[in-house]
């Protein structure tokens, strides 16, 4: 099929300041009989930051993304999206939907006819488009805008959905697992071109992703759901808090675990080092410093595993 | 992390933002259309360049056998309504998610497959017209009896006038019906979508009754006591249908949830 639209060739408006968003107790069933994909989730994401969405396979981060994209309605409660102090309903709202963008596993993209035009519709479409870097990004991901994405492999699918994405300059921009299939390079280029693009041009983003070590750097906030429940939201330096990881000489730092939960233990000869979950204090951390050990926050992954963690249908799953 | 919802904006402030919200409509419209009708010729071409190969080829043997009969040629022509009912299914569900995921709203999606039954079919209503012009100027040159036999509201392709305003109608309604049946997959699934199929069909029976064009439509209007109504009432049940396809339309896509990636790329390799 072949797109008859083209892209605009004058400079596209400056977009409005980045959006946030707002759920409040939002419920969604897909059927009558099925479980909550959303069950009561409340939550608030800040205009002009990078925000991480974590949860396991099916715990409703999709969801959540169709929601704010207007991809669908909740069954109940609300969900509003806008800059700030103009948040409103998204569904249907011309407004809304012109300044998000959704970028889904494998994008909404023709897969059947060129890249180009895929692009060309975007493009006439979204008015804060930005050809330009839509041609640089393709170019650095090594796609041809004359292939199909049919024809491309599944880490090319994805890079293209990233480039369409970052390309479309929306205030509030949402990549859902755009990684998948992409190769260590690909990925980190996208993370670097994610990261000089949000420097220059803010917007919020947020980020739905597995891979939590390779992109916790970049969050400045982070939302944890499971089950469809929010289990947290907030920015990532508390989320960081939560806990605190030790590392030393063995004997030492079993000292100073003490009873506490420990998220996980690592050991080489006879340095050690451990996360540990909960607040650990100004005077014990002094003490812990004092004494010889290295002090440092949780990794956000190591929190996550917690906090999601289901004693017995993980070994399940694990067998 | 939190923050709570504040003033309401400014009426220049509100004014300035539905400008943006109306030229976003617009951009989405046009989008819509410029792509479905475009796509519609694109692939149009194969079938008009198939469609006068295979109804000269008709007129030949009919010449050499030296029984030379126009209806024969006429049901080739006779068949764009029916291509464009199977374009009507395949082209909005390639387009429909991804028409949501570059910004655009169901409205606007609405409202581009509205003004693209309208391009699509007065466009193919003029090839129809067009092709049926000559047909009748060949017919008639070589002293061949130009008359069908199919059709009541035009009697050879000398009315064009009468032809492109039949045909349009037709290709128009069956555009649309074809959206609706395919939208109504997309909306409710296997079993909805087939209970579906019955209310969508309603338009281009309707159509076919009034304009008493093609095979069935005739004896449709026949068996419903309106064969031989005037031209005026005829294009008065056409507009009808066409109004009728265009509601189902918007009822179909009205708050329509998108389906996950999988399934529009799966309806989209047919």
């Amino acid at each position: 099929m072949n797109a008859r639209t083209a892209p605009s060739t004058s400079a596209p408006p400056s977009p409005p300041e980045p959006f946030g968003a707002q759920l409040r107790d939002v419920v969604v069933r897909y059927g009558s009989d099925d479980d909550a994909a959303l069950d009561g989730a409340t939550l608030t994401i800040r205009p002009g930051t990078i925000t991480g969405l974590l949860g396991r396979n099916g715990a409703g981060k999709t969801t959540l993304a169709a929601l704010l994209a207007a991809f669908r309605r909740p069954t109940s409660g609300t969900v509003r999206v806008g800059a700030d102090g103009e948040l409103e309903d998204p569904f249907e709202n011309p407004w809304s939907t012109t300044h998000v963008q959704l970028v889904r596993e494998s994008g909404d993209v023709w897969g059947d006819s060129k890249a180009k035009d895929t692009l060309d519709y975007y493009a006439a479409l979204r008015p804060h488009w930005d050809a330009d870097l839509a041609a640089r990004l393709l170019d650095e991901f090594e796609i041809s805008p004359r292939k199909h994405p049919d024809q491309m492999s599944r880490g090319k699918r994805s890079a293209f959905g990233a480039a369409i994405g970052l390309a479309s300059r929306a205030p509030l921009t949402i990549f859902d697992e755009v990684y998948l299939g992409m190769d260590a390079p690909s990925r980190y280029a996208f993370y670097d071109a994610l990261l000089a693009d949000y420097a220059e041009h803010p917007r919020t983003i947020v980020l739905s992703s597995h891979l939590i070590d390779e992109v916790e750097r970049l969050f400045e906030d982070v939302v944890v759901i499971d089950r469809g429940k929010v289990l947290l939201a907030e920015p990532a330096e508390d989320v960081r808090s939560r806990g605190v990881s030790l590392t030393g000489p063995a004997e030492l730092v079993e000292r100073f675990v003490d009873g506490r939960e420990v998220l996980a233990r690592q050991r080489l000869g006879g340095t050690a080092q451990v996360t540990l979950f909960g607040a650990f204090g100004t005077d014990e951390r002094a003490a812990a410093t004092g004494a010889g050990l290295e002090v440092g926050s949780v990794p956000v992954q190591d929190l996550f595993v917690h906090l999601t963690r289901r004693p017995g249908s993980d070994r399940e799953e694990a067998r | 992390m939190s923050t709570e919802t504040h003033p309401r904006p400014s009426a220049e402030r509100a004014a300035e933002r539905a400008a943006l919200a109306a030229a976003a409509h617009r951009r989405g419209v046009r989008a819509a259309t410029e792509y479905a009708v475009g796509v519609t010729w694109y692939v149009g071409i194969w079938f008009w360049a198939i469609a006068i190969v295979v109804g000269a080829t008709i007129l030949v043997v009919m010449q050499r056998n030296g029984d030379v009969d126009v209806d024969a040629v006429n049901s080739v022509m006779d068949s764009a309504r029916f291509f464009l009912f199977v374009l009507g299914i395949v082209v909005p569900l390639s387009m429909v998610a991804l028409h949501v995921a570059a910004g655009g709203t169901r409205r606007s999606f609405t409202h581009g497959l509205w003004l693209s039954g309208v391009v699509v079919g007065v466009s193919y209503g003029l090839a129809v017209a067009a092709v049926g012009w000559f047909q009748w100027w060949l017919f008639t040159r070589n002293g061949w009896s130009a008359t069908s036999a199919q059709h009541q509201l035009y009697a050879d392709g000398s009315e064009v006038g009468l032809v492109l305003l039949v045909q349009s109608l037709l290709c128009a309604t069956y555009f649309l019906a074809g959206v609706v049946i395919a939208l109504g997959y997309y909306r409710a699934g296997f079993w909805g979508g087939t209970a579906l199929v019955p209310v969508a069909v309603v338009p281009a029976a309707l159509a076919e009754i009034s304009l008493q064009s093609g095979w069935f439509g005739r004896a449709l209007a026949d068996w419903v006591g309106l064969a031989g109504a005037p031209v005026w009432a005829a294009t008065l049940g056409g507009l009808a249908a066409f109004t009728l396809a265009a509601l189902l339309v918007r009822a179909v896509l009205r708050n329509l949830a998108l389906r996950p990636v999988e399934f529009a790329a799966s309806v989209a390799r047919g």
